[in-house]
């Protein structure tokens, strides 16, 4: 059934609908299935999760949170029982850290790439099979050749038949307007604290920001902080700060 | 017992066939060289035409019929021909007995009201089996071997000759048809014997008293009372095709075609025993040094030729043969794909069959040993990480979580291998970090974390490790080789 595209707010659905008169007729609002990641700051941020069917992009410039931010995505995936895939284009990924997350490491399909044209194709391939909730799309920090637009299109078609939430995780932007989400972390100050004679790196802080959200308000913000407790259990913290 | 007789007419041709069935409507025929004075063992139906059948010379065949082709006996190609016969033998009954060239005896005991309704219904099964390999087959089912062997050879298609058929059926054949020996023959002919129906006529025990023991096998064979039972065998499983050629091959492009002709003839085979390709074995005959074995790892088992063939090609670019080939062979190591149950309260992951295809084709654009589910070895040392085939870790490996002291507080993103820095320290705390993409004023540091293990070992592990903020506001992690004398960063947190 043809749907009406989703509005960020209810006076552009009206003014699109006054330009297009009768559009409305027959046709049902699109129903956006979302993703949480179980962090309450973030999923409030994001009106619920990331949008399942869509095209995500999660960047920011080195030590900002972004890896750790997907990685707890990650978790909440394999903690559903639902399965993720991990395109590991900048050869990055450091499995103990996964298993430090609490991501299920069975559930978890990590996929290395020799090269930037090698991790499209397998986004593309791994969106065909259907049944990954999440798929990761980790690019690193230099990206050799920039990627066409017809690539994004592409693997925009790809995540919305397979139901999948498509997250790309770079150091700037590279989806333009074809990614519905856009978010932009930026870390703030590390925590240190001092045990003795002994110093820890105890958390990050770090703002994020919506910059771009069709399915949603967008040029919201929130502060966060990650990081980790020395006494208990070692479990990891995510709260928001501001 | 009903036995079946599976027949493929002409076998050699029906061979070369198998490979290139494009030669079907054509002229064709088989001989043992290609030589003028070699005799032609089987022609096809257009060659028929021409006049053309076998014991004929080449070079006669070659006047009658200046279009001819002409294809020697490849032992590698019948080699192959027999076990997809037997393949689609086995994909319909377990007892089976392969006799000559083309032909492969099937018993249908306990088959027929379970597995089909009737014997033609299961017949026609086969013989569609055997299409499907790529061989046109005459199914016959009777009595005894003889006569289903006859009926087979006799008639197209499916034949089903029901008990009280059978004398009829056999009574018009010549003698002939019951393969006697020479001199048995001559004697019957001597006495106007000429037909299955006029041998039937005598009297066992003057034929025996005359002709001797071999006289009353043919007759009893000749009766439909033959002693001979079904013999079945256990067929070795063995999944091979191959291919030669009159040239030597130096050309991938060439070389990936005729692997796709092999693979799509595997696939097939395999499908009919209900298998799934495990991993795949290639030979290769070398001009120069002869035969060359590799040995291709698979992901996850599964018969999809495309995902198989780009395995394939990668393999083959990636060490290319170091001469001209002219011989190929292509074996799959079979596997049962035991179906999984579905979880009443979990989500649906991807369907096997496309998640198959999806892990195939991956392993074929990155490798197979790129793809796959993270590991953490029970180790304590913190560079260990490993990969293991998706779908073989149990849930049992989440337990391996390492203690808490190791965990990173942030995502570490590693590099791979490990950036060697330089690293200016002042009162015995890094100072001042300088690398290939990185570099500024320790801002804030921990550590050091001194891991040593593995000291038993040739290269002991012995690190100094330390999490600093450079003035560039990049988190990392640092570690001092204490083997090497070298500074090096693991990673960034993030």
């Amino acid at each position: 059934m043809p749907t009406l595209p989703h509005f960020a707010s209810a006076e552009s659905r009206e003014d699109f609908l006054q330009v297009v008169p009768g559009v409305q007729r027959g046709l049902a609002e699109e129903q956006i299935v979302r993703l949480p990641c179980e962090i309450a700051p973030f999923d409030a941020l994001l009106e619920g999760g990331w949008p399942r069917g869509r095209l995500s992009e999660l960047y920011g410039t080195r030590s900002c949170g972004k890896t750790t931010l997907a990685l707890h995505l990650l978790a909440a995936v394999t903690r559903r029982g639902e399965m993720g895939v991990w395109i590991d284009a900048a050869n990055a990924l450091h499995p103990l850290s996964l298993a430090a997350a609490g991501v299920e490491l069975p559930r978890v399909l990590w996929v290395r790439p020799r090269s930037w044209q090698e991790a499209l194709r397998s986004a593309e391939i791994v969106l065909s099979s259907k049944g990954f909730a999440l798929v990761v799309l980790d690019c690193g920090e230099q990206i050799p050749r920039w990627p066409s637009h017809g690539a994004w299109v592409r693997l925009q078609r790809a995540a919305a038949r397979a139901h999948a939430v498509l997250l790309l995780l770079t150091a700037q932007s590279l989806t333009g307007s074809f990614a519905t989400l856009r978010m932009r972390l930026q870390a703030r100050k590390a925590r240190w604290v001092r045990v003795g004679q002994q110093a820890f790196l105890e958390g990050l802080q770090t703002v994020a920001v919506v910059e771009r959200n069709r399915t949603g308000s967008e040029r919201q913000q929130r502060c966060w902080e990650v990081g980790w407790q020395l006494a208990g259990n070692a479990n990891w913290t995510v709260q928001a700060c501001g | 017992m009903r036995i079946a007789c599976l027949y493929v007419p002409a076998f050699p041709l029906a061979a070369w066939l198998r490979v290139e069935p494009e030669l079907g409507t054509q002229a064709v025929v088989i001989v043992e060289r290609t030589e003028p004075q070699s005799p032609v063992l089987a022609a096809s139906r257009a060659a028929w035409r021409w006049g053309i059948g076998p014991g004929m010379r080449l070079s006669q065949a070659q006047n009658l019929c200046r279009t001819l082709i002409v294809r020697s006996r490849n032992p590698l190609l019948l080699e192959s021909a027999r076990a997809a016969l037997v393949d689609a033998a086995a994909s319909c009954s377990p007892l089976i007995e392969p006799a000559e060239d083309g032909v492969v005896y099937v018993g249908l005991e306990g088959l027929i009201g379970h597995w089909c309704i009737s014997e033609a219904q299961w017949a026609t099964q086969l013989a569609t089996r055997c299409e499907r390999l790529g061989l046109p087959a005459r199914v016959a089912v009777a009595s005894t071997k003889t006569a289903a062997l006859l009926a087979a050879m006799r008639r197209d298609g499916v034949t089903v000759l029901a008990p009280e058929e059978e004398a009829d059926f056999l009574a018009p054949l010549p003698v002939a048809a019951l393969r006697p020996s020479e001199p048995l023959l001559t004697t019957l002919e001597r006495w106007g014997i000429h037909t299955v129906g006029q041998l039937v006529q005598l009297p066992l025990r003057a034929v025996g008293t005359r002709l001797g023991p071999e006289g009353v096998t043919l007759i009893r064979r000749a009766r439909g009372e033959e002693r001979e039972p079904l013999q079945p065998r256990l067929c070795p499983v063995v999944f091979e095709e191959a291919m030669e050629f009159e040239s030597g091959i130096d050309n991938l492009e060439p070389l990936v075609f005729v692997l796709r002709a092999l693979l799509d003839r595997l696939a097939a085979r395999l499908e009919a025993r209900g298998f799934v390709c495990a991993g795949l074995q290639l030979r290769l005959h070398l001009l120069s040094t002869g035969w060359e074995e590799r040995t291709i790892a698979m992901a996850y088992p599964n018969n999809e030729v495309k995902a198989l063939l780009g395995l394939l090609r990668l393999h083959l670019e990636q060490q290319p043969p170091q001469a001209a080939l002219d011989a190929v062979r292509l074996r799959a190591c079979p596997e049962v794909l035991r179906p999984s149950q579905l979880d009443l309260f979990l989500p649906h992951g991807p369907a096997p069959a496309a998640f198959t295809t999806v892990l195939a084709q991956l392993s074929s654009l990155c490798g197979s040993e790129r793809v796959g589910s993270p590991v953490v070895p029970n180790t304590h040392r913190l560079d260990s990480e490993g990969m293991v085939p998706f779908g073989s870790a149990t849930r049992q490996a989440v337990g391996t979580t390492p203690p808490p002291s190791v965990l990173p507080p942030l995502a570490l993103r590693r590099f791979r291998p490990p950036l060697a820095v330089e690293v200016f320290s002042e009162r015995e705390r890094p100072d001042f970090v300088r690398g290939p993409g990185l570099g500024g004023r320790v801002v804030s540091w921990a550590g050091p974390w001194r891991v040593r293990t593995e000291w038993w070992s040739e290269r002991p592990y012995a690190r100094d490790y330390y999490d600093v903020q450079l003035s560039d506001g990049g988190l990392y992690r640092l570690f001092r080789d204490e083997e090497q004398h070298q500074w090096f960063v693991d990673g960034v947190y993030d």
